[in-house]
């Protein structure tokens, strides 16, 4: 399985590399919505991509949206990630598109939860 | 619940040694079996308990609540409308409200219903936490969908609070596990989850001797994924979902 890991900050891309690696998902980053968008327009094919909000050029609910009424990479699971922890927000998240929603700080097994229910892991 | 079966390490870094005024576990042993006011016996419980717990923990267990055995219990209610479940030694309450949260979300229909689920656990502290079902970020990280959160949690400040509703189908009370819930019979569903590998078979045999004496005959009974009610099997009888196990009460007082 490929994931796609978009988030501005270099630390936190090789930390959830990490992660993500250790469970088995092989990974490709980006650094904001805009990369995210053009690497998902190509020939790979994502499994599952794990998104930041708050980033600049194009943040992630922008990403997400674009890419549901794009219909690009239709069954990729999106777990949208951030600090933002108000209902409205997560609202909008879940209807522009997002599958899941995870708030920062969290665990590794936090993660690993998210990924059970979005039945990419056991 | 036997005294004798504590773990040395975990009461020794408590303060119940404190508490008791003793200054090693062998004292503080004898005066668990000699003095018979609660505060002690409470002390040591409090710190004998781990608490770990989050919402829909084992999702394959909601998975077979949800297709399996809550459509059976509703189809086998029907008449009176009633369904009573325990979660026993609930933690901190997210059991009790995830199993009320899924009913809630899955079968709406049964919104007249008379439902209740109640969480026992013998740490005062964890019930008194579970009563407010208020619950840190941390808490609502592990394991709860965030549709569930936007519909069944209220953001408060730095905390989210389980919404009335759902509140209103659960009712927590302290009690040991191997007593009997007073005023508490027939129960249609027992969750009796990841505490018995802690237990002396002794006490195993009790708490399900217990649980056992408080359901209706053919309810429903669901372990921990490492937990089998293999020294029970004159009061339960194993059933398999795939990979899964549950148990059903069988009938009689103590089917010995």
């Amino acid at each position: 399985m490929r994931a796609l890991i978009v988030d501005d900050s270099r630390f936190i891309r090789q930390h959830l590399r990490q992660l993500l690696e250790h469970i088995g998902l092989i990974c490709e980053e980006a650094t904001d919505g805009w990369e995210a968008l053009a690497l998902l327009r190509g020939n790979s094919s994502f499994t599952f991509m794990l998104l930041d909000v708050n980033m600049p050029r194009m943040n992630g609910l922008e990403c997400v949206k674009i890419l549901r009424e794009a219909g690009l990479q239709r069954p990729m699971k999106v777990l949208m990630v951030t600090t933002e922890v108000d209902n409205s927000f997560i609202r909008r998240a879940l209807d522009y598109g997002a599958d899941e929603f995870l708030m920062k700080p969290f665990t590794p097994e936090n993660l690993r939860d998210k990924l059970v229910m979005l039945g990419l892991a056991a | 619940m036997e005294c004798t079966d504590i773990g040395p390490t975990l009461l020794c870094q408590t303060p119940v040694t404190r508490t008791a005024n003793t200054s090693g576990l062998e004292q503080l042993v004898s005066n668990l079996r000699t003095d018979q006011t609660p505060q002690l016996h409470r002390a040591a419980a409090e710190a004998m308990t781990i608490n770990g717990t989050s919402f829909f923990r084992d999702p394959i267990l909601f998975d077979i609540l949800r297709k399996l055995i809550l459509p059976q219990l509703f189809k086998a209610n029907h008449a009176d409308r009633k369904l009573r479940i325990w979660s026993a030694a609930t933690s901190t309450g997210q059991e009790a409200y995830s199993v009320a949260m899924l009913i809630a979300e899955y079968f709406p229909e049964l919104e007249n219903w008379d439902i209740k689920i109640l969480g026992t656990d013998i740490s005062s502290h964890v019930i008194d936490w579970a009563q407010h079902g208020r619950y840190r970020l941390l808490d609502v990280n592990r394991g709860l969908p965030a549709r569930m959160l936007l519909k069944y949690l209220v953001r408060d400040g730095d905390e989210w609070q389980v919404t009335d509703s759902i509140r209103a189908m659960c009712e927590f009370r302290r009690l040991d596990l191997c007593a009997e819930v007073p005023g508490h019979h027939g129960f249609d569903l027992v969750l009796l989850r990841n505490v018995l590998l802690y237990l002396s078979s002794l006490d195993r045999q009790r708490a399900f001797r217990a649980a056992h004496s408080q359901m209706k005959k053919h309810s429903y009974l669901m372990l921990g994924a490492a937990e089998q009610a293999e020294d029970s099997t004159n009061l339960f009888r194993a059933k398999f979902e795939g990979n899964f196990c549950y148990y059903r009460a069988l009938p009689g007082p103590e089917a010995a």
